[in-house]
């Protein structure tokens, strides 16, 4: 007996020695590993802790043990661990977290914790076990590579919204919609800056309301506090609008606005402006955001922008070069004529002078030559007129026409003066005031000259009308010109005043002074066609129209 | 009598080329003053012409497309260009013409292309 009792000593004796020995190295384990770990008797108190838990909160491990956790950690802190413990002894589940918990230096960590229950033969808990791994620098990393493909995915949609659109509003539009979608506001505007009047102007808007748009519409980049955006080129974030603004953000349901300064190129050419009816405040990460989202959409905005500066360059040279290209051939062709006809007329002279039987002939000939010297004037004369109106416009003021009439018809009969010219104008008495310009001399002058250029007959008429006419609520004059000349077919009058630049040199209208005349009809805002002077029969002569706004 | 149809939009030039052409044994059959009208008249004559002077640059029809339509009527038509457009010469070739002119010429110029044209 004594013997088995000293046996079972001994055979207890050894398995406690074997048992401390292991506790001792499971001690040593665990106060030597970087993982903290502890353990709850309960919901609120301290088993066991490892060393390197006890370090964290800043006392010894002693000390801790049997502590309530109420007494060592901060009151937020403690809270949301003892919900925690009492979430894992009630559910009798594991549960796992992550949460930001701070040291005894004051410094905060991010911890991976699991807390994980120890089931006794009665199915209570008898105890918790909890570890802690610091994940912070992987936590960090996380979230800057979150950051950064938030940042990629916003210049992304930029740089497509850029290369998608061809005009800015499309432009603008789709940078818009992606910022406000990307960043998870409502609403949202994009101001241009005109620096020439010193206006900043909504241009697009999304999701704003209608009335605070009105309001804010149009602001002057020199005002406060504007000009911090738009002359400082700083942001303004505004936390918690119903505080700063309480009636205006009760009225249109706004608790935050951001304005953003775009900038291209260190010029700040519009902002970006949004607003939450949500959030009160923006985060850091949210600013830094939208300043990088505008600062891109400053350099898409400014390639667009001078893109489009391209194309309308590219468009006025082109212009210019087809204008001077349409001018050149014109005036070499025209001129050509002129010349073919002056050398004809004067080979013929020369052939003629000498023989009396020509005597008709040669006056016939020195009457072409006149012609062509005056047409040779014309031309020169007229396509400097176009040119000029084509770079200059027209100038307007009040004309009396009747005396306008009245001159060009005794200059043109005079003209002509070897020609029987009867110009029948019967004015009426009261003013006929137009706000046209000098040019509509040329006008008259250009038709009146044609009507004689293209007639056959011996005594060439002339009929000037002039009535009143209302067209759209619009008062006109109605001047008429009716010639029994040899007329213009239908499809001449069609074609007639045409002589555009990009058209083939195929045909041609019947001179460039009818270009002219609807050019400067048109540039007056008037009207001009031609009808046939007997209705259903061109051979009759012409009756050209021309309507005139009155003053 | 070589018979000529003159066909340009230059009045001035028609009446010329009467006084230039008439007295040295041309008759001018008829004139046109487009393209469109030289074809419809070129199509009624009982007597085609023993030559066309063509212009180039006129309203409705410009002169190679007449001659285009006059030649495909008759392909033996001579027809001789005279025209102020110097870059349509090598078309005016191609398309038919039997001469080229440029304006301005003289007389002596036109009177010599007819008459190479005509002996041919």
């Amino acid at each position: 007996m004594e013997n088995n009792h000293s046996d079972t000593e001994n055979n207890l004796r050894v398995p406690k020695k074997v048992y401390n020995n292991v506790l001792e190295q499971q001690a040593i384990l665990l106060d030597n590993i970087e993982t903290q770990i502890w353990y709850l008797t309960n919901e609120i108190t301290y088993g066991a802790v490892n060393k390197s838990y006890a370090a964290y909160i800043g006392f010894e491990k002693k000390d801790l043990e049997g502590k309530n956790i109420y007494d060592v950690r901060g009151k937020e802190e403690a809270e949301l661990c003892v919900a925690g413990n009492s979430s894992v002894f009630k559910e009798k589940k594991q549960i796992r977290t992550e949460e930001w918990v701070t040291n005894n230096k004051g410094e905060k960590r991010f911890f991976s914790i699991i807390k994980t229950p120890k089931i006794d033969d009665n199915g209570d808990v008898e105890y918790v076990v909890c570890t802690a791994q610091d994940i912070t620098e992987r936590k960090q990393s996380e979230e800057l590579m979150r950051k950064r493909a938030q940042k990629n995915e916003i210049l992304n949609r930029i740089i497509m919204a850029g290369n998608e659109a061809n005009n800015l509003n499309v432009l603008l539009e789709n940078i818009l919609k992606s910022t406000l979608e990307l960043m998870d506001f409502e609403g949202g505007g994009i101001y241009l800056v005109d620096k020439s009047s010193r206006i900043a102007k909504i241009v697009i808007q999304e999701g704003l309301p209608i009335d605070f748009v009105k309001q804010v519409i149009n602001i002057n980049i020199d005002e406060s506090p504007y000009n911090i955006i738009f002359i400082r080129g700083e942001p303004i974030f505004t936390d918690n609008y119903q505080k700063m603004k309480p009636e205006r953000a009760k009225k249109f349901g706004l608790y935050s606005l951001a304005s953003v300064p775009i900038i291209a190129k260190d010029e700040i050419i519009g902002a970006l402006n949004v607003a939450s009816k949500s959030r009160i405040t923006f985060t850091d990460e949210e600013k830094e955001l939208f300043t990088f989202a505008c600062r891109e959409m400053g350099n898409v905005i400014s390639k667009l922008q001078a893109e489009d500066a391209l194309r309308e360059s590219e468009k006025n040279y082109r212009h210019s070069f087809n204008r001077a290209e349409f001018y050149k051939d014109l005036f070499a062709h025209d001129m050509n004529n002129i010349l073919q006809n002056l050398k004809s007329s004067a080979e013929l002279l020369r052939l003629w002078l000498n023989d009396p039987e020509k005597g008709e002939k040669i006056k016939d000939l020195i009457t072409i030559v006149k012609e062509q010297i005056d047409r040779g004037a014309s031309l020169i004369a007229n396509v400097r007129k176009l040119s000029a109106i084509e770079d200059e416009g027209v100038d307007e003021r009040v004309i009396e026409i009747v005396n306008i009439l009245t001159e060009t018809i005794k200059h043109v009969k005079n003209r002509f003066i070897e020609r029987q010219i009867e110009i029948e104008f019967n004015p009426p008495l009261s003013p006929c005031n137009v706000k046209t310009g000098d040019l509509l001399v040329d006008v008259f002058e250009n038709i009146l000259i044609n009507a004689i250029m293209h007639n056959k007959s011996d005594v060439i008429q002339v009929e000037v009308k002039l009535s009143d006419l209302k067209e759209d609520n619009i008062k006109f004059f109605k001047i008429e010109f009716l010639d029994n000349g040899i007329g213009i077919i239908d499809d001449v009058k069609e074609i007639i005043f045409n002589r555009a630049y990009k058209k083939e040199k195929a045909t041609s209208g019947m001179g460039i002074g009818l270009s002219l005349v609807k050019k400067i009809i048109t540039s007056y805002g008037g009207k001009i066609w031609i009808e046939n002077r007997v209705k259903g029969d061109y051979t009759k002569g012409s009756n050209f129209i021309v309507m005139l706004k009155k003053d | 009598m070589v018979k000529v149809f003159i066909v340009d939009d230059d009045q001035a030039l028609i009446k010329l080329y009467n006084l230039m052409l008439g007295g040295v044994g041309f008759e001018i059959i008829d004139i046109a003053l487009d393209g469109k009208i030289a074809v419809e008249k070129y199509r009624q004559f009982p007597i085609k012409p023993d030559i066309i002077l063509m212009d180039y640059r006129m309203p409705i029809k410009n002169g190679i497309d007449a001659m285009i339509e006059i030649l495909q009527m008759n392909e033996n038509e001579k027809i001789v260009f005279a025209s102020a457009d110097i870059d349509i010469r090598e078309e005016a070739f191609k398309s038919g013409a039997c001469g080229f002119i440029n304006k301005p010429f003289g007389m002596d110029e036109i009177l010599s292309v007819i008459e190479e044209i005509m002996s041919v």
